[in-house]
């Protein structure tokens, strides 16, 4: 456990004008860029990545957080006034969010949304703060068998929940392996796919890999898709000054329902593969089947902006608790937290709290600091990102696409990262066009080097005896769940609702 | 044949031909290794086999594809930004850039004067403050 002096060292370092500003930005662009339709919180860290490199790791990571963090907000703006979520997490704040914008009521759904979301952020970034570094001691203790079987578990949940097959799961974990074969054999230095390119030796680049598939790939898709008849119009509903107020009694009223919702977006955020559209599903769904009038939800109920919110934004900090204990990124959102980690030279997983304690500590104060702000910038900037979500789509889009190819370029030093980040781009849209979930794919991609490190250690301490597995009780837990996970998604679509979770 | 069972025989395809002859031909086997060179190579190419082979017979289609002309768009505009940064290289990231939003403008059907204006020239030149000027950070 890091001691006092690193936990302290961490928060001054957090409390900087540097960072607080940077904190301060970060909220404000992912609040406007998640509040424009199609854009979402994704894109937000993708365009804002490169602008990191010439920042300090700890102001990157905390103007990271801080987009994340302000997406969260901003998503639920255009929900309530266009009925079209801003991120895909805000697809169940339209629900009640827009026909209480249609009752004239958009000044106090903004409110409730941007409270509730603070009310969810909050609570899981501390829950957060509690559990990271005693679950990381743990992580510390295991070996690579359980490291091995743990992996396991983790490609099975990926592969299973999100998309709509766990085999073409399964498929893109496969593609995500033989993506990081690329390169030099971590064991004896072995030239793999290499087709002897040097450039190929160091293994494909994540940052141009993620940048491509997770967001260059949903831009193109988006222009490709442009017509004569998108010309990005839209229609607000009116902000009625008088009716923008919400009370606290107004805002407990909802405390069991946003209560219930934190446990959802904190249990499915600490789930890897899991992310905020579906908490915000099911967290709605809960709070309907719970409710005595459950007829109310989808009239422009509060509780059901309570319900989406609270857990969407409860995401942000749970899903940390893999990244930073474990080295699993939880969503795509978190695997562009890694490559941005990665970038700036910090490894995610166990060892972080022990090598770069006072980051740790640093980033969680960043995240409280990030919590203060989104509440006051979005107290003060509703209206104003009221109006930017009518910014078209025809410029948006292609301004988008040009700040990644740019930051790409500067990333890379040149054409090589570029080609490589349009060629991710094609392949992510193909994947995602045929089905294939290619979270799983990056997700495998950035894992595969320590799976392939664990499995080796793995090998040489049992000798490549099967048998000897038996003496590792935690494993063999965790194997065991990969199969149960498995036999329950073998269960016929008819029988059960699966979860999907393919935006996150 | 539906569009699973092809993509599923192509993906069997794809893992036998690993097996075969992408894993031999591009991974060099060390013999004294604790764990071969070769092996998360294979797992990848039998997972494509075993996977492929279920998609083939089981997974039933709910893919609804782009259309032609969306599938030519999204080639143009990654030709686009090919084009773009080869352009910076030897003419300067403005020409590269305001070039390539001008093309991507035209395919989107965008004809607002004011809106072309942000897109082609007010948006490259202010990316480009604030690599260069604001984060100091070179672009040709």
């Amino acid at each position: 456990m890091p001691d006092l002096a690193t936990i302290t060292g961490g928060f001054v370092d957090a409390f900087t004008i540097t960072n607080i500003l940077y904190i301060l930005l970060g909220v404000m662009l992912g609040q406007i860029i998640a509040a424009i339709p199609g854009l979402g919180t994704v894109m937000a860290l993708a365009i804002a990545i490169p602008f990191t490199l010439a920042m300090p790791t700890l102001t990157a990571v905390a103007f990271l957080i801080s987009i994340s963090k302000g997406g969260t907000v901003g998503g639920a703006v255009s929900a309530i006034l266009l009925n079209t979520p801003g991120s895909a997490e805000a697809v169940a704040t339209t629900f009640d969010g827009y026909p209480m914008a249609q009752k004239g009521e958009a000044g106090k759904a903004m409110k409730y949304s941007l409270y509730y979301s603070i009310f969810g952020d909050v609570s899981s970034d501390i829950i957060l703060i509690l559990v990271a570094a005693p679950l990381a001691l743990i992580a510390l203790q295991m070996g690579p068998i359980e490291i091995c079987a743990l992996m396991i578990l983790a490609f099975t949940v990926v592969s299973g929940l999100v998309g709509d097959s766990i085999f073409k799961g399964f498929v893109a974990v496969g593609i995500g392996f033989l993506f990081a074969s690329v390169g030099l054999d971590p064991g004896y230095g072995v030239p793999r796919f290499t087709f002897g390119e040097f450039e190929l030796y160091d293994g494909l680049p994540l940052g141009p890999l993620a940048l491509g598939m997770l967001a260059v790939s949903e831009i193109i898709r988006q222009i490709s898709k442009a017509s004569k008849t998108s010309s990005g119009e839209a229609t607000l509903q009116p902000l009625k000054a008088d009716n923008q107020k919400v009370t606290m009694k107004e805002l407990l009223a909802n405390k069991y329902v946003a209560l219930r919702a934190l446990v959802v977006g904190t249990v499915i955020g600490a789930i890897p593969g899991l992310g905020s559209s579906t908490a915000g599903m099911l967290s709605y769904a809960f709070a309907k089947q719970a409710a005595k009038d459950p007829e109310a939800f989808g009239t422009g109920d509060p509780r059901g902006i309570a319900a989406s919110e609270t857990a969407n934004s409860a995401v942000v900090g749970a899903n940390l608790i893999p990244l930073l204990t474990l080295g699993i990124p939880g969503n795509i959102g978190a695997a562009l937290l890694v490559s941005a980690f990665i970038i700036h030279g910090v490894q995610p997983g166990p060892l972080l709290f022990e090598t770069q304690g006072r980051l740790v500590y640093g980033l969680f104060a960043a995240m409280l600091i990030a919590n203060v702000a989104n509440l006051l910038v979005g107290q003060f900037c509703m209206r104003l990102w009221a109006k930017v979500v009518t910014a078209p789509a025809t410029v948006v889009f292609p301004s988008a696409l040009i700040i990644c190819s740019t930051g790409m370029y500067i990333i890379t030093g040149g054409l090589t990262g570029v080609l490589f980040m349009s060629a991710a781009a094609l392949g992510g849209y193909a994947m995602s066009s045929l089905g294939y979930p290619f979270v799983a794919f990056i997700v495998a991609f950035i894992l595969t080097p320590q799976l392939e490190g664990a499995l080796v250690q793995a090998v040489a301490i049992t000798d490549g005896n099967i048998w000897a597995l038996f003496s590792h009780p935690i494993a063999i837990a965790l194997l065991l769940m990969s199969v149960g996970l498995f036999a329950y998604l073998m269960v016929p679509r008819g029988k059960k609702k699966k979860v999907v979770a393919a935006d996150d | 044949m539906t569009i699973e069972r092809f993509l599923g025989g192509i993906t069997v395809l794809c893992g036998v031909l690993l097996l075969l002859y992408g894993i031999p031909a591009h991974v060099q086997e060390v013999e004294t290794a604790i764990m071969s060179p070769r092996v998360f190579p294979q797992i990848a190419a039998w997972l494509f086999v075993v996977a492929g082979t279920v998609q083939f017979f089981f997974v039933k289609s709910k893919l609804k594809l782009p259309t032609r002309r969306e599938f030519i768009r999204v080639l143009v505009v990654c030709a686009l930004i090919l084009a773009m940064t080869y352009l910076m290289d030897k003419f300067g990231y403005l020409v590269g850039a305001v070039s390539m939003m001008a093309v991507i403008m035209y395919m989107v059907y965008e004809r607002r004067p004011l809106w072309l204006g942000i897109a082609i020239v007010i948006v490259p030149i202010a990316i480009w403050i604030l690599f260069v000027i604001v984060l100091k950070r070179p672009l040709p």
